[in-house]
């Protein structure tokens, strides 16, 4: 667990950052670097360069505007938890640990695009969008099409992400539920929900999940089962069933896919039993 | 006295200010580092390596490959693949560089050519020894049979028989210091620092390697930052770091990565369990027959763990009938070795799962069962031979019972909740003190401070607070005035290490011993001190008495008048001997025994929680209870680690899984939980210090508690370690 050899860079602006990584094709930006640091030295990536962007202060902020939480993209997952946003703070209380969370950045997890990252359940229902700068200046892309595939990201070489936006949930009620096999480890099922309701009625309801795709899903099929409804145990049940239903995860060392299928199920039932009842 | 007292253990200064000395943190002049490359493929036919691009990197030295000794238990294969790689991690080349980092990246510079071959990686298929894993040889490596009285007329003639196959997985030992050493150059001696259990076995089996390259190697143990059993037996990187530094003159440094300790470090457990229990209607054992297969991986020196397990199979129940077919197979996978507990937590797992199982067959109460089979006279030789020593089983298991009483009482109110609650209860016996003996030294030191040298090895146990209580109590003195140092093999002449929960018995009864010799040689020199006969003094609460004439001499004032003086004569008769040695060894093992007992909630989803834990033990007499109860609840972490998180994962093709902490769960603070410890002191040796130690019990009695009691809540036979989340769902 040794890196290879590399390049270190500090630039003092974004655009200085931008342009070094343009020229540079192999060089990568280092914001938290709690999945980069690890790559590096397993030598499964190996960089010419890293562009040490984690001290910008310019890109360290959480802004509500009209709407919308505008969040710098290296603000740590820590500061996302102090910042009440609803549902993604109570998602980065649950990311990894408290080393991780000190140190790791929503911009960095965004742009690694995990399938596995605990952000994905909660900004795939919370309408959000990804703002990249570059060379030829800034581009914002909605956070469903941003992540394309596991660990593909919508980002061309000399690209950064500078932030992320969200809208507020104020007036929700919202839950992230998270199925590790123990404390810090990656999710093997992570459900977040946003539910409003009016009197008995369900007006909203944004169901997420991570770890079940190649990327975070939103299931709107499960969804509609309570939309404009009046939530009973059996119609919750039937809208887990429909998560259930809805995914094929992977099967790996954590868990089979028929498991994560049930653990969707129970995590589903149980977020929206609490939300709703 | 001072035994029998929670004392803070005098080891911590240094480790708890930062100022433990671990291998990577030495460093020599000139020192080179050494990097291994090792197999990514499990299988395969060398062809050919080239090295000569890593070579011509600027600051690396040289690149050995190829290198084959003979070590017992081994492959031809080994430190190094020459012609045959046999797991992936194996040891292919070794590059020596000014830097760790230059040695790291020099690897990308060595190719390797090969064609792979078939892997054997599941245990059953080795057995069919259709596909070779090791070298053309037969897969199946170690067979032995142990039998007692007729177990097959036993089970034909039992009222009931009932066959359960048992599966423990490979875990991996997980240290939080990975390994790795030093090998200081000086000529045709060596100096080598490492992290190790056993500094003397060290020396012994490099000298046995080397001997003919050199006059001597002094192996220093630097604190060793974990072992768990992982760190006794000799590893190819200490050959192969040894060899450099003999070939190219100069002192070498290694030290794993964490990855390279996952795939290098000896994984432990690995067991499969075939089980046929025969017995009556009343709950009463008859027979046990079992076919045990052990998962050796490439190398048989992990035989032993078998045999532990089969001669333990019919565990702390008088069942006059046993047989155990032990088949040890090879299979492409990191060798396996032993691993705290090794083999007693396999054998405890059996024989408490089928005690389980027989009460669920009968519907009886588990307890109840066990009352039924308990062995209730001891000593008692079990029908494979073994002697198990002292003891009252039956009061240690009625006082857990009343644990266990109100445990089920609590799972049955959270049931009724609707909660998935259980409890659970283990009762096991302990073999343990393996020897064959241990060393010590105590000296008296010019200031009048007792300094006290063992041959054991501990890295972390308190040890070394143990026997300064028992030598302070010995010879009288305050705890205070007690040194303890070990580890190095110029301090004592022959000893053997810590492992097998035994250097507080071995060697504290070794210092027993040699204090008491100590006071001898003290009386005589007093004696010529006071002008008194010898046979007119007493030894007294760290004094030499003359009850005649009220002289007194303290121990201080002894050393410090038989030491001073310089450039004077000696007048007196007696020698001035301010040291003695003695060693200490059992004629048989030692058997401690215990109970653990678990109140666990599985959630609908599978994940486990421990509500409440209780475990209580019989080792004789506890010398620090404070040290004694670290022991348990240490242990008792890792088993639920063992029970419920840990397991080593190969794919099909014999590529592991889990190479980091990333993909190995191990428990954490989060994990743990509350438990309670108890003790009795029954069951003693005859030994001066009749103690039997505690390192390994809770490993032993954990798992199949934790079993039972998710067992008990979710409702189904559970017959597998580690229970995955997805089978408690």
């Amino acid at each position: 667990m040794y890196p290879p050899k590399f390049g270190y860079v500090i630039p003092d602006t974004i655009d200085e950052a931008v342009s070094f990584l343009k020229e540079h094709e192999d060089a990568k930006p280092l914001a938290g670097g709690h999945s980069l640091i690890p790559m590096l030295k397993l030598r499964i990536i190996r960089p010419s360069y890293l562009v040490e962007i984690r001290r910008l202060k310019e890109l360290q902020y959480v802004r509500k505007e009209g709407g919308y939480y505008q969040i710098g993209a290296l603000t740590t997952h820590y500061d996302v938890v102090k910042a009440g946003i609803p549902l993604l703070s109570d998602t980065a209380a649950r990311i990894a640990d408290p080393q991780v969370r000190n140190v790791g950045t929503i911009g960095g997890s965004v742009a690694h695009s995990d399938p596995a990252a605990d952000y994905q359940a909660a900004l795939i229902v919370m309408d959000s969008s990804v703002v990249v700068y570059g060379p030829k200046g800034s581009r914002t892309v909605n956070f469903a099409d941003f992540v394309k595939d596991v660990f593909t990201p919508d980002l061309k070489q000399g690209e950064l992400i500078t932030e992320i936006k969200v809208r507020d949930f104020s007036g929700y009620r919202w839950a992230y539920k998270k199925l590790e096999r123990k404390a810090g480890d990656f999710a093997i099922v992570g459900v977040a929900v946003l539910a409003k309701k009016d009197g008995d009625k369900v007006t909203d309801l944004r169901i997420g999940l991570t770890a079940v795709s190649n990327k975070g899903v939103r299931a709107m099929e499960a969804e509609k089962v309570l939309i404009d409804r009046t939530p009973t145990e059996d119609l919750i049940e039937r809208a887990a069933e429909t998560v259930m239903k809805s995914i094929e995860p992977p099967s790996d060392l954590r868990a089979s896919s028929e498991y994560r299928k049930r653990a969707a199920k129970v995590l589903t039932r149980r977020a929206l039993t609490e939300l709703l009842r | 006295m001072y035994v029998g007292q929670k004392v803070r253990r005098k080891e911590d200064y240094r480790i708890l200010t930062g100022n433990a000395r671990y291998v990577d943190d030495i460093d020599l002049p000139n020192q080179l580092f050494l990097a291994i490359e090792r197999s990514e493929v499990p299988h395969a036919r060398i062809k050919r390596i080239d090295y000569s691009d890593a070579l011509k990197l600027k600051g690396v030295k040289g690149v050995i490959v190829g290198l084959n000794l003979p070590l017992e238990g081994r492959p031809r294969n080994f430190p190094m693949a020459k012609d045959e790689i046999l797991y992936v991690g194996q040891p292919i080349a070794a590059v020596l560089a000014e830097d760790r980092y230059l040695a790291y990246d020099a690897l990308d510079y060595i190719t390797v050519e090969y064609e792979e071959l078939p892997a054997v990686v599941d245990p059953e298929e080795a057995l069919k020894d259709e596909v070779k894993a090791v070298e053309g040889r037969s897969n199946i490596a170690y067979a032995q049979t142990y039998k007692g009285c007729d177990p097959e007329e036993a089970l034909r003639k039992s009222d009931r028989t009932v066959e359960v196959k048992l599966e423990i997985s490979r875990v991996a030992p997980s240290a939080m210091e990975p390994r790795g050493g030093i090998v200081e150059y000086n000529g045709n001696r060596l100096t080598v620092y490492a992290s190790t259990q056993s500094p003397h076995y060290m020396r012994s089996f490099l000298l046995k390697a080397f001997g003919d390259r050199v006059s001597d190697i002094r192996v220093v143990m630097a604190d060793v930052g974990g072992a768990f059993g992982s760190k006794l037996f000799p590893y190819p990187e200490e050959f192969i770091a040894v060899h450099a530094a003999l070939t190219y003159r100069t002192s070498v440094k290694w030290a794993n990565t964490r990855r390279e300790d996952f795939l290098s470090t000896y994984h432990a457990r690995g067991q499969t369990h075939n089980v046929k229990v025969g017995f009556n209607k009343d709950g009463r054992v008859n027979a046990v027959i079992d076919d045990l297969i052990i998962d050796l991986g490439a190398g048989w020196h992990g035989t032993y763990l078998a045999d532990i397990a089969a001669t333990l199979v019919t565990g702390p129940y008088d069942i006059p009938n046993a047989l155990v077919n032990v088949k040890g197979v090879l299979t492409n996978k990191t060798p396996l070795d032993q691993y705290r507990g090794a083999g007693r937590p396999e054998a405890a797992f059996v024989y408490e799962r089928y005690m389980d199982v027989i009460a669920d067959e009968l519907k009886m109460d588990p307890i109840e069962v066990r009352k039924r089979n308990l062995i209730r006279n001891l000593p008692y030789k079990n029908p494979l031979g073994i002697k198990y020593d002292s003891g009252n089983y039956l009061a240690l298991l009625e006082k857990a019972e009343k644990v266990y009483r109100d445990f089920e009482r609590r799972a049955e109110e959270l049931r009724k909740q609707g909660r998935r609650v259980g409890a659970g209860l283990s009762f096991y016996v302990e073999q343990n003190n393996f020897g064959p003996w241990e060393s010590a030294i105590v000296r008296l030191l010019s200031n009048g401070r007792v300094q006290v040298v063992i041959g054991a090895a501990p890295h972390g146990q308190g040890t070394a607070t143990g026997i300064a209580q028992v030598v302070a109590d010995e010879l009288g003195i305050s705890l205070d005035d007690v040194d303890v140092v070990w580890g190095d093999t110029a301090l004592i002449s022959n000893a053997f290490g810590t492992y097998g929960s035994r250097s507080l018995t071995l060697a504290g009864n070794a210092a027993i011993l040699a204090a008491r010799r100590l006071k001898e040689n003290i009386m005589k020199l007093a004696s010529g001190f006071m002008r008194s006969d010898v046979q007119e003094l007493m030894y007294k609460d760290g004094k030499v008495i003359n009850p005649k004439t009220n002289q007194v001499m303290t121990l201080r004032e002894v050393a410090e008048k038989a030491t001073r003086n310089l450039g004077g004569v000696w007048r007196y008769r007696a020698e001035p001997l301010l040291e003695a040695s003695a060693s200490f060894g059992f004629d048989n093992y030692t058997f401690p025994y215990g109970s653990h007992v678990a109140l666990i909630e599985v959630t609908e989803e599978g994940k486990v929680r421990v509500l409440d834990y209780y475990a209580i033990d019989d080792i004789g007499v506890v010398v620090n209870p404070m040290l004694a109860e670290g022991q348990v609840h240490g242990g008792t972490i890792q088993s639920f680690g063992e029970a419920v998180l840990e397991e080593v994962i190969y794919d099909k093709n014999g590529v592991p899984l889990t190479q980091g902490f990333a993909e190995y769960a191990i428990p954490t603070a989060v994990e743990s939980f509350n438990m309670k410890w108890e003790y009795m002191e029954e069951g003693k040796s005859d030994a001066p210090l009749p103690a039997k130690g505690i390192g390994e019990g809770a490993t032993i009695g954990g798992p199949p508690a934790i079993i039972r009691a998710l067992e008990k809540a979710v409702g189904k036979r559970l017959t597998r370690l580690p229970v995955r989340m997805e089978d408690l769902a």
